[in-house]
């Protein structure tokens, strides 16, 4: 078993730090090629005491899966896919932890049954384990949820060396407690009656499932050995729409009408994906056109663009969705847009071109963070996706724009403008720059805290919102979520440094 | 102007099947419109923006390409033609292009007939010339840029193996466009949404001037398919570590074998 483990040397860096980055350090690191290597590696270092942070393909955004010492697990040689089985009408695809989620639509797409593993977190390098491990959530989360949610069983390593099978629906907690496949009683005291936006261990609730406390839990509770992935067809009409604004447009208002208008829409019809992209952020992805893969395929924007909202409508009738649209294209117009300022796709091929606008939002952001990493090495990536109220979603763009104007620093602001689930980064040059841009963050958690939001969504707290948490989080939320990991990691050996 | 535009249906992913008795494409994957007749379509819409005019898609193929001619009605053509026909099945490039200067003689005439660089399942990139010599026409390839246009002249930088030419060319004529012209336009969505009930036209074996079965689909293809086989992909590079002379020798050793035939591909040890 040996063999996987080597002593850390300095030819295996860029494994310190994932995209956010965050710099970490390790003592040893393994790269096993079976699961069962993984397995014995991970147990071998727990019996002696040994902290074991395990890693995917380090796309995470919060310096999650960067290591805080000890031994480094990589899963970058376990991304078999396993079986494939029809149930119900539900395609179950079974993966090996660091199957990147590219590879698993490549394998569906091969497999020309139409089904597809429906949650994209857009960046399609990441691993399943670790989209599982953060309950990744892309745009169109609006409509299929997260990876967790996609989640139909997972093969976990607990701490103690034992392997638990954690199926969907056989665990929850009820009461406050639920028991384990082991026959373990796990207790929560005073657990909330909702998940308040988060995810993981954040996320303990009444009638909570306890695959989905797994996920989002950065692999602070286990190690997962495989994952049961739930696939579905999708549906036979889908539409992507890029609104653009100018000057005098209301993107912010037309998103809004454009999710009630949602309720009247025909048929099954609905909308998969709401994306708001501020002028900070379009402007930023229009200047890195020759930077950014793929990005140079796109036409120029409009003239006179200021903002844009990117829609994807979906359903099974075509005349159904083709009259949803026109309310839409009659609300565009309605809320200042023109109705020639848009782009519209249908099917896959001709919608990759507007996800990868939307992908490159938050990309151009880490190649300002890179950038800027080359001057001053203490930069790291300040970045929050708070979710505020529906009723704010107006005043959480109005924070952020004073609070950039404020301070004279420079960012971007983009996301689900639909769940109001809003991206924002901030972009410091110096040292100075970047203290004043984690204060900005900070009182922006406070201010999100205040309506009513939550401060830590689709992409984690790893070791970079820690402090964030802390600051505005309910300390209940804290509490329990720290009994949960004593519970199942007592000594503290997985993934130590993350959310504490 | 009357412009024409030659648009294909082309299958989504580059890992189409081969039918190795026909020597045919297995046509039953997804399909796209060739994505370098995009920029064909492109091309159309800015010369008419320029001289005014109308301008008519074409497209040679099954039923399912009335998505491709719709693709460009989308984007801003007036009109689209589909010529469909069983008779037209097994066509090679010299039937094709017959069949299609057939059709364009048919709707016209044309002052320009735009194509794409190539295809992307094809690949041959000599539709479009042989379109220009069935009708008699002049023509212009590897078109990376549209300088001016006019009724008298499409002025035109063109790439070549030894450098790019400016030229011009009188209508009517044939050019076929590549990537450089533009980022095809994306069709906004009310247009997207007309284009999905735009009347199209279909044109058969019927509606030709030549009613010579003879000159058309497998009858009329000169090509015969002997074998097929993936095309060789060659092996990995590799780095040789010896020093300078015997890493001179062993290049020279594979390349007096490769000459007389002998060459069966480098051992992985004797690079070392
Ligand atoms: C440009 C860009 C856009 C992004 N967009 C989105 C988005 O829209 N939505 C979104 O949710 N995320 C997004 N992300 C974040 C990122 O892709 C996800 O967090 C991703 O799911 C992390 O996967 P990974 O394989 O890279 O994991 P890593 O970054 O390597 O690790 C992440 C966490 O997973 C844990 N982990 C990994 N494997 C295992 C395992 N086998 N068992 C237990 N724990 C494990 C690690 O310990 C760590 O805590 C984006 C990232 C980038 C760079
Ligand atoms: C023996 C044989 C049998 C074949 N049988 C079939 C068959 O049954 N079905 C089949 O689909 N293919 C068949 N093919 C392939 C077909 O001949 C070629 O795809 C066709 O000649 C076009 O050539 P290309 O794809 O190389 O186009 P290229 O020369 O690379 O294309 C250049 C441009 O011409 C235009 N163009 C090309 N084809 C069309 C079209 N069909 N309609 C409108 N514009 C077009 C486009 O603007 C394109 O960008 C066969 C080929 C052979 C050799």
């Amino acid at each position: 078993m040996k063999k996987f483990v080597e002593a850390y040397s300095d030819r295996y860096e860029e494994y310190l730090r994932d995209e956010s980055r965050y710099t970490g350090s390790c003592e040893e690191i393994s790269f096993p090629d079976t699961v069962e290597a993984m397995a014995e590696t991970a147990r071998e270092c727990l019996k002696q005491g040994r902290s074991v942070t395990v890693q995917g393909a380090r796309t995470g955004l919060c310096g999650a899966g960067v290591p805080a010492g000890g031994h480094l697990l990589s899963t970058e040689k376990l991304e078999r896919l396993v079986s494939v089985t029809e149930e119900d009408g539900r395609t179950l695809v079974c993966v090996e932890p660091g199957m990147r989620l590219s590879a698993l639509a490549a394998e569906l797409a091969a497999r020309r049954s139409g089904a597809a593993f429906l949650p994209n977190p857009t960046e399609t390098t990441a691993t399943v384990g670790g989209a599982f491990a953060c309950n990744a959530k892309g745009p169109n989360g609006l409509l299929y949820g997260s990876v967790g949610d996609r989640t139909a069983e997972a093969e976990i390593l607990l701490a103690d060396g034992t392997v638990m099978k954690l199926r969907r629906g056989e665990a929850v907690l009820r009461n406050g407690a639920c028991t384990l496949p082991d026959g373990r009683e796990l207790r929560v005291e005073g657990l909330p009656a909702d998940a308040g936006g988060y995810s993981g261990l954040l996320s303990l609730h009444e009638g909570e499932d306890l695959l989905d406390v797994f996920a989002g839990s950065e692999g602070m509770l286990g190690i997962v050995l495989n994952l049961t992935l739930e696939a579905r067809k999708l549906p036979s009409e889908q539409w992507g729409i890029v609104f653009f604004f100018g000057e005098e447009g209301d993107p912010l208002g037309f998103a809004e009408a454009a999710a009630g208008a949602q309720e009247e829409f025909p048929g099954d019809t609905r909308l998969a994906v709401g994306e708001y992209f501020h002028e900070t952020a379009l402007s930023m992805v229009d200047s890195m056109r020759s930077t950014i893969q793929g990005l140079a395929a796109l036409p120029d924007f409009p003239a006179g663009t200021r903002q844009a909202v990117y829609l994807e409508v979906c359903g099974e009738s075509e005349d159904d969705v083709g009259e949803a649209l026109m309310m839409l294209l009659e609300l565009f117009t309605e809320f200042g847009g023109n109705e020639d300022d848009t782009w519209a796709g249908t099917g896959a091929a001709e919608m990759e071109k507007f996800r990868l606008l939307r992908h490159a939002a938050p990309e151009a952001a880490n190649v300002r963070v890179s950038e800027a990493r080359l001057a001053c090495r203490e930069i790291t990536k300040l970045a929050a996706d708070f979710t505020a109220p529906a009723e704010c979603r107006r005043e959480l763009v109005e924070l952020y724009e004073s609070g950039l104007a404020g301070t004279g620093l420079a960012g971007s602001i983009f996301g689900h403008v639909i769940e109001n689930r809003m991206h924002v980064n901030v972009f410091a040059g110096n040292e100075q720059e970047y203290r004043a841009g984690r204060e900005l963050l900070a009182s922006w958690a406070r201010a999100v805290a205040g309506m009513g939001g939550c401060v830590i969504s689709e992409n984690g707290v790893g070791k970079l919102k820690r402090e964030l948490l802390r600051e505005s989080a309910d300390p209940g939320r804290l509490e329990r979520a720290r009994a949960v990991k004593e519970f199942f990691d007592p000594k503290g050996l997985l993934n130590p440094g993350n959310l504490f | 102007m009357k412009i024409a535009v030659c648009v294909k249906q082309v299958p989504a992913s580059q890992d189409a099947k081969m039918d190795p008795e026909r020597g045919t494409l297995i046509r039953d994957g997804a399909v796209a419109t060739n994505p370098y007749d995009l920029f064909a379509v492109e091309a159309a819409l800015r010369i008419r923006e320029q001289t005014g005019g109308e301008v008519t898609a074409f497209s040679m193929g099954p039923q399912s390409a009335e998505k491709t001619l719709r693709d460009a009605i989308a984007m801003g053509a007036d009109h689209g033609v589909l010529i469909s026909d069983r008779a037209f099945a097994g066509a090679d490039v010299l039937a094709t292009s017959y069949t299609l200067s057939q059709a364009l003689a048919a709707k016209g005439p044309f002052d320009l007939i735009v194509f794409g660089r190539q295809t992307t399942d094809g690949d041959t990139a000599q539709v479009g010339p042989a379109v220009a010599v069935h009708l008699g026409r002049p023509y212009l390839c590897w078109i990376q840029e549209l300088i001016g246009c006019s009724e008298e002249e499409i002025r035109v930088r063109c790439s070549g193996s030894r450098g790019d030419l400016e030229c011009g060319i009188r209508p009517p004529c044939v050019i076929c466009v590549d990537k450089g012209i533009g980022q095809p336009r994306i069709p906004a969505l009310k247009a997207k949404l007309a284009a999905k009930k735009a009347p199209l036209e279909c044109l058969s074996a019927a509606d030709l001037p030549d009613q010579d079965p003879m000159h058309y689909g497998l009858e009329g293809s000169a090509t015969r398919v002997e074998k097929i086989y993936p095309p060789y992909r060659g092996e990995k590079g590799f780095r040789l570590q010896g020093s300078m002379e015997e890493n001179a020798d062993r290049v020279s050793r594979w390349l007096s074998l490769a000459a007389n035939g002998e060459y069966e591909g480098i051992r992985w040890e004797e690079s070392m």
